[in-house]
């Protein structure tokens, strides 16, 4: 197994509102392989998007970051200049949205937006950044490229538009793409392409994704390694297969059980009781207690008092949950990621 | 861009054929025989109906119309019954003021207010921030007459024999001549024809006639006169620039393309100017051209408290002195200079913003 190229070390993110202060990203660690694909699917309001955008830096207001590290291959994000953050973003690690009709600058052209990337990162003049924008625009699939080069974004569609963001986030190889629910705005058939798009890019660049979603068919066409968010934690990291097959977090079942599978015949699917808990308001001991129903026939105190760490349950598998929690003599290989 | 640009203005003719409209009616609305408004009360019958023949006023009313049409057309608006001289000739007189005098507050309020919204959405809910904006709530709140009087009291009174002290009223000091164009150039021309009335509408732009015949002195005189009148047209359009700019610029650091931009790698303060701007810009373009009336109504009070011989301040005494054509006559030029400052924010907005754009 490769390197690590990037890895985030007890990130956490708080919004300070009126309510009080919301722990959106609490002490998330995940490790990324050069060249491997990590997903993060959970709830929406989980703290999946929150989670990006604090590895990059971008937490709108009035989220701030207030600890961790993100080593890009051992550099610590954070603790560069906003001069040196700018020269990493969009050059070794880039970023793509959910809904790319309004992540295009709607006062620029689509060539200009992408030839900016080369302009800042690789110092090409207008002339030679216009090429390569060509070049590129042809690279992820959209067909007169010339053409496409003088649209501005409100001429294309959904689909189109994603492509060029991809293209964008692409233009300098990076080593580390996270793409944000890159097609769930998208309808199905063009979520199939840029899904392709991305792969076949990964595989040429070598880059790494990390890819959020809450479809969980997405995650088994995609995924090499899954982290599943709850209420801002991880609740279970294991690479695709080990998740799909022997999920160990009851959150996790749950969420399987609430997707249709193919094959199997399903009367009716799971839904999961009750709702995520307010980050105002978290409930004590594990957060996903209340609405675990493992937990009410277990008989085990600890759930509603200890808040439970991420511990190892098998090779490469965590889990954030005191009913599988190893015993006490295994406990001390714990938080030890891959 | 060229054929919108035409067809836009083509689409102004009927806003400006509703005008004529509405101010032919004005004057056949006022109450009271014509006649007896201008020429007294103890006219005769008979100089009555002479005078309605020469009006053309015993005619049907579309024919009335019509002879108006023409007569707009030709640029006379008749003449003022207080001072027996034709409306145009007054206008010749008296607009090129009010209109350098609201170009140069709409420069200041336009660099001013982006500048200060700008400054205060930067440093959005910082002590920076509030302080600026509560300025601006004042500038806003704040009487214009009452702003002329305390900066003509400041500046032209109580900073007396300073070098901060300016001419607090007037257009250029007594003993200084601004010497039309066409005269220092030694240009020949018949009184009354078009061109002639054209370069002397011209000249009356003091600062430019100064401009462009290089006489400094009348230049800078002409400027220092304007500075207080300015500032004081200016601010509340300023303040109400300022407040737009930053809203929109804050609106707009926080929408998708602008996190795109920074996830691109572009520097913090190349955001701001690349990427946030020209689209923070679209909504104060519209507020520009509705600020052209705040303008316009403080230039009229404007004129009145620094004694500038403009439109604004003969309009106002024309209305309570019910000098008709001059009301009727200023009102068409008035609305007409609302018409074509809206189609040029339109255009501009063509310009900024390629969603509008016809393709
Ligand atoms: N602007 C904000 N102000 C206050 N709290 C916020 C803000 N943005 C996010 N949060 C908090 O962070 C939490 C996580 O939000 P996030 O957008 O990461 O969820 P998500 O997992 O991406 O959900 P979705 O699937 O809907 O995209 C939210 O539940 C909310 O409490
Ligand atoms: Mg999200």
């Amino acid at each position: 197994m490769s390197e690590p190229i990037l890895q985030i070390r007890n990130l956490s993110t708080v919004f300070s509102t009126r309510a009080g202060d919301a722990l959106a990203v609490d002490a998330v660690t995940l490790d990324l392989n050069a060249g491997e694909t990590l997903c993060i699917v959970g709830e929406s309001g989980c703290g999946k998007s929150i989670t990006a955008l604090s590895v990059a830096g971008l937490v709108p207001y009035p989220g701030k970051v207030v600890g961790g590290e993100v080593l890009l291959t051992g550099a610590d994000l954070r603790k560069m200049t906003p001069a040196e953050t700018a020269k990493v973003r969009g050059n070794r690690l880039s970023m793509i949205f959910q809904d790319p009709s309004s992540a295009l600058n709607p006062v620029h052209t689509v060539g200009k937006q992408i030839a900016e990337v080369y302009r800042l990162h690789k110092g090409m003049d207008a002339k030679q950044a216009e090429a390569a924008a060509v070049e590129l625009l042809g690279a992820v699939g959209i067909p007169d490229p010339q053409r496409r080069m003088k649209a501005y974004p409100h001429e294309m569609s959904g689909g189109m538009a994603q492509r060029i963001m991809i293209a964008m986030a692409l233009a300098c190889q990076p080593e580390v793409l996270i793409a944000d629910e890159p097609t769930t705005a998208l309808d199905v058939t063009i979520q199939a392409q840029i899904l392709e798009l991305m792969r076949q890019l990964q595989k040429d660049f070598g880059t790494a994704i990390i890819l959020i979603t809450h479809d969980l068919g997405v995650v088994a066409e995609m995924a090499d390694h899954v982290a599943v968010m709850y209420a801002g934690q991880i609740v279970e990291y294991a690479d695709v297969r080990t998740l799909f097959k022997s999920p160990k977090h009851p959150y996790t079942q749950a969420l399987l059980r609430s997707v249709p599978s193919m094959g199997a015949s399903q009367d009716m699917l799971e839904v999961i009781e009750g709702r995520v808990p307010q980050l105002t308001n978290l409930p004590e001991g594990c957060l996903f207690a209340p609405r675990c129903a493992v937990r009410r026939t277990a008989d085990e105190s600890r759930c509603t008092t200890i808040t439970p760490d991420l511990l190892r349950v098998g090779p490469g598998h965590h889990c954030r949950c005191w009913l599988t929690a190893p015993s006490a003599d295994e406990s001390s290989r714990e938080v030890e990621l891959v | 861009m060229l054929g919108y640009a035409i067809k836009r203005l083509l689409s102004a003719i009927p806003v400006l054929f509703g005008i004529l409209v509405v101010t032919f009616s004005l004057a056949r609305l006022i109450p009271g025989d014509p006649c007896k408004a201008m020429l007294g009360d103890k006219v005769s019958e008979a100089t009555c109906a002479e005078f309605a023949r020469n009006f053309g006023l015993d005619q049907p009313i579309w024919v009335q119309f019509f002879y108006y049409l023409r007569d707009v057309a030709q640029g006379n608006f008749g003449n003022s019954i207080r001072f027996s001289r034709p409306v145009s000739q007054i206008i010749i007189e008296r607009l090129p003021m009010t209109i350098e005098l609201a170009f140069l507050a709409l420069i200041v309020a336009t660099i001013c207010g982006i500048a200060i919204g700008i400054f205060a959405a930067r440093r959005h809910n910082t002590a920076g921030d509030v302080g600026t904006m509560a300025i601006a709530n004042v500038g806003i709140a704040m009487p214009v007459f009452w702003l002329g009087l305390m900066m003509a009291y400041v500046f032209g009174v109580a900073l007396k024999g300073t070098p901060l002290w300016l001419p607090p009223s007037g257009r250029l000091t007594a003993g200084l001549v601004s010497v039309p164009f066409y005269d220092v150039w030694g240009w020949q021309m018949a009184k009354g024809t078009f061109g002639a009335q054209f370069a002397e509408f011209i000249s009356n732009f003091y600062i430019f006639n100064a401009l462009i015949t290089f006489n400094w002195a009348v230049f800078n005189d002409a400027i220092r006169h304007m500075i207080l009148p300015a500032l004081t047209v200016a601010t509340i359009p300023m303040a109400v620039i300022a407040r737009m700019t930053r809203s929109s610029l804050l609106d707009v650091l926080g929408r998708d393309y602008v996190r795109t931009a920074r996830a691109k790698g572009v520097p913090d303060n190349k955001v701001v100017q690349r990427h946030a701007l020209g689209n923070a810009m679209l909504p104060v373009v519209t507020i520009l051209g509705l600020q052209m009336g705040a303008l316009l109504s403080g230039a009229v009070l404007t004129e009145t408290v620094f004694g500038l011989a403009g439109v604004g301040r003969m309009l106002v005494e024309a209305i309570f002195a019910r000098d008709y054509p001059i009301v009727q006559g200023f009102t068409v030029l008035i609305a007409t200079i609302y018409v074509v400052v809206n189609l040029i924010v339109d255009l501009s907005y063509t310009y900024l913003d390629p969603r509008v754009r016809p393709q």
